[in-house]
């Protein structure tokens, strides 16, 4: 009964694997790959309950399990159908007859005949299978089919010039040998040693070939070899230090009758839960894959410590030598965002030169499709370039790169990275794009850095790299669309106390009457800070484009921080929408200290902010964002600032806090959003000596009504 | 400009971080390069009950030293936080992020 329940869970998983291949551009492929896997999925089950009945209803076990067989040969009909034209999916009208007239004479054969199977029994836990006179012929037909399209898998793969569709190739025929190897071995070998408690899962061999050629459909990545070896030695060390010691415990607690089967599948589970991780751990660290991380942090301080003030062919030639070092390339160029939107290169070489002119097709694959990292391998086989694919491998091969990383800011490609093959001849791998997208952030900055400041003839006037690096974030923090709206006056300050900061303030027009912003603290201080914050308001930008759900743009960016920002930084701020038209603000509050409110019905200064919860300390932050609607009638007022101004100590150690806060603006109600930040900043300044220590950044909005005027 | 103090030492199988004086963008970097020194290569308690003031560059530094911990492995533990270095953490909405034991005997062996 347990082998018979794990034969329809397996079922079950075929099924799914079926349904999750995407077939965008490889549609033939993957239908008769689905064909292979749903026989292989009715083999899987007709043989299962076959052999449930076998007992008591001998007759319809009999059907079933003949049927099977004939399933079974459908399913190799289907993978060597599949060989024949794969990867391209080509049209064989005439092979395809043929091939159906194959399985109606298989299925009259296997099912309508006592040639495979003249009758079934079970008697206690033992089954007993009457062979047809030709039921070894058939199994040989169709182990041998699968044999043979194996064999013309390896030799396409062979042929294949497409690395990635090479290796796709070779996984899928060693799913079918596999599957050949298990099939003989449970169906004929071991049943003829005695083992016959074990017909039941005799079908699940055709897993191994559906799972092999899923895998091989999603793998558009070469597999990095000494990776791939260290993650199997891994798991095989895993599985020997906890999974054998624990099914040998659950075996023995089994045949004592120490444990009923569902107790000890939910202590197993437990188990799992409990120790998985630490033997997981225990086994990265003995071979070596947590070192690939480690590898990629790397690469991430390189590029972090490129000296800006060194000028841009330096800086271009260091970033080149890193590449060329980390990932083996044997050139390096990058092009960077001209005036028009077009991409100029700007490195090897003094003279720029338009590479993609303003308008050209291919910007718009490069700038629609959410990928900052694209493989050469990638457009090949990944269905989701499908739609693009001749238009970027044309690029590709213009370029002759093998891989580019993006700088994206909104809709526009400020920077982009192009690399060319290895010098070892292989191509970039998945380990490669994980490095890729590990250091995207950093190269971001040194794109916004060629794109904005290099280009401008500043280096002789600025002193060294904190000079140069404080332009980029002035550049910056002064890129918003400024709110302007009848009815409607704001202002805002954004400064640091030591050039560099993590402060951040944007506000993006979304519609005639809608505006985003965000308010907010990057954590940490100087460059680290100001340089996590360009990275972080370039990536709002890119979700808000993306993303329409405001939760979930939140959620997004917490996801960012966590995964693509260094360890340790965190941000607190708020995120808002002004719909003006309605005179409504929606805000989510990720952390800020006050957001205050004042209202000309209350005639005094509220703290509306509520509780929040600050982004980058946990993967999944959705769950805990709440989204707050604030009526603003006509005369009200919002002032939303960062933790410099309220925790702003003076050298009494004493606190500017939020009461000194609201009784400055209680105390300038009928000023404009200007004038109230002047008060604020000149009150903190004064309480603290002129000493503010932190980065202070305050937003406020006054708000009038629709009909224009200022509060 | 009051100073900060960290003073390394060991208790069992911990090293001991003990931080006094205010943690802010002046003084934070004493913490980092200690805390970066012990976090993830040994396990670490950062005793912060000597803390005037904790800003968010305070908090930046503990939630790297966590994270390098629990990326290799090793136990961490913020020890008995002062009243300011409480309400930092909390200030965040993730307390739980920073495993805390009231006193130094808490400490796991």
């Amino acid at each position: 009964m347990g082998l018979t329940i794990f034969t329809y869970l397996s079922t079950a998983i075929i099924i799914i694997m079926a349904f999750r291949i995407r077939s965008r551009g490889r549609k033939r492929d993957v239908a008769i790959y689905r064909i292979a896997a749903l026989c292989t999925a009715i083999y899987g089950g007709l043989q299962a309950s076959g052999y449930l009945l076998a007992a008591d209803y001998t007759d319809t076990a009999l059907t079933l399990i003949r049927w099977a067989g004939a399933f079974a040969s459908f399913s190799y009909l289907a993978f060597f159908r599949l060989s024949l034209t794969f990867p391209y999916g080509r049209k064989l009208a005439g092979v395809d007859v043929l091939l159906f007239v194959l399985a109606g004479l298989s299925a009259w054969r296997f099912a309508g005949t006592g040639d495979y199977l003249e009758s079934v029994r079970r008697v206690l836990l033992e089954f007993i299978r009457f062979e047809g006179p030709r039921f070894k012929l058939y199994g040989m037909l169709s182990a041998g089919l699968g044999l043979v399209s194996a064999v013309i898998l390896w030799i396409r793969a062979l042929l294949i010039k497409s690395r990635v569709y090479r290796q796709q190739a070779f996984l899928m025929s060693a799913g079918i040998i596999a599957s050949v190897l298990y099939g003989y071995m449970v169906s004929l070998y071991l049943p003829s040693g005695g083992a016959t408690t074990i017909y039941p899962i005799g079908s699940l061999g055709g897993l191994l070939a559906v799972l092999a050629a899923a895998y091989a459909f999603s793998s558009t990545r070469l597999f990095h070899l000494p990776s791939l070896s260290k993650t199997l030695a891994s798991q095989m060390a895993m599985i020997a230090v906890f999974g054998i010691p624990l099914a040998l415990l659950a075996g023995i607690l089994l045949q004592f009758r120490l444990s009923i089967p569902v107790v000890l599948v939910t202590l197993s589970i437990a188990a799992f839960l409990l120790l998985g991780r630490g033997a997981d751990r225990f086994a990265s660290k003995r071979f070596g894959t947590a070192r690939n991380e480690e590898a990629r942090e790397e690469i991430e301080a390189d590029i972090a410590h490129l000296d800006l003030s060194l000028g841009r062919e330096a800086v271009l030639a260091s970033l080149s030598t890193i590449l060329s070092e980390r990932f083996g390339s044997l050139w390096f160029w990058m092009l960077s965002e001209d005036d028009a939107g077009g991409l100029v290169r700007v490195f090897p070489g003094e003279e720029e030169s338009t590479v993609v002119g303003a308008g050209s097709p291919v910007l718009e694959p490069l700038t629609s499709l959410e990928r900052q990292v694209i493989l050469k391998t990638d457009v090949v086989a990944d269905p989701a370039f499908a739609a693009h694919k001749a238009i970027l491998l044309e690029f590709f091969d213009a370029l002759g790169a093998e891989a580019i990383i993006l700088a994206k800011e909104g809709r526009r490609i400020i920077g982009l990275f192009a690399l060319g093959p290895k010098r070892s001849g292989a191509d970039y791998s998945a380990l490669d794009y994980d490095a890729f997208m590990a250091i995207q952030g950093k190269l971001f900055v040194v794109a916004y850095y060629v794109r904005h400041v290099a280009r401008e003839s500043l280096l002789a006037t600025v002193e060294k790299e904190i000079g140069l690096a404080d332009q980029i974030v002035r550049a910056v923090q002064e890129t918003i669309d400024p709110i302007r709206y009848p009815g409607v006056d704001v202002s805002y300050i954004c400064q640091s106390t030591r050039q560099l900061g993590g402060d951040l303030y944007d506000s993006v027009k979304i519609s005639e009457h809608r505006w985003f912003f965000v308010v907010g603290d990057v954590s940490g201080k100087g460059l680290n800070a100001a340089m996590s914050m360009v990275i972080l308001k370039s990536m709002i930008r890119t979700l808000l484009r993306e993303e329409k759900d405001f939760v979930k743009l939140v959620s997004r960016t917490n996801a960012f921080i966590k995964e693509q920002l260094p360890r340790g930084t965190f941000f607190a701020g708020v995120f808002g929408f002004l719909a003006l038209d309605k005179g409504s603000v929606y805000f989510i509050n990720c952390g800020i200290p006050a957001v205050f409110f004042k209202s000309p019905g209350l005639d005094t200064v509220i703290e509306v902010q509520g509780e929040g919860k600050m982004l980058g300390f946990v993967r999944n932050l959705e769950p805990y964002l709440k989204t707050r609607k604030l009526a603003l009638p006509a005369g009200s007022s919002l002032v939303i600032t960062t933790d410099g101004i309220v925790e702003a100590e003076n050298v009494r150690g004493e606190r500017y806090g939020k009461e000194r806060m609201v009784r400055i603006l209680a105390e300038n109600k009928g000023a404009n959003a200007n004038d109230t930040i002047d008060a604020i900043i000149k009150s903190a300044t004064a309480f603290t000596d002129g000493k503010l220590e932190d980065d202070v950044t305050v937003l406020a909005i006054n708000y009038s009504g629709r009909k224009g005027g200022t509060a | 400009m009051t100073g900060i103090s960290v003073e390394p030492s060991q208790k069992g199988k911990f090293t001991v971080l003990t931080v006094q004086g205010p943690i802010n963008s002046y003084t934070f970097t004493e913490l980092q390069e200690k805390a970066m020194n012990y976090a993830g290569k040994s396990d670490l308690a950062i005793d912060l009950s000597g803390v005037s003031t904790m800003t968010s560059a305070g908090i930046g530094v503990i939630l790297a030293a966590i994270e390098d911990a629990e990326a290799a492995g090793k136990r961490i533990f913020i020890v008995q936080p002062s009243e300011v270095a409480r309400l930092a953490i909390e200030s965040t909405g993730f307390g739980d992020r920073f495993p805390t034991v009231a006193t130094m005997k808490d400490l796991p062996a």
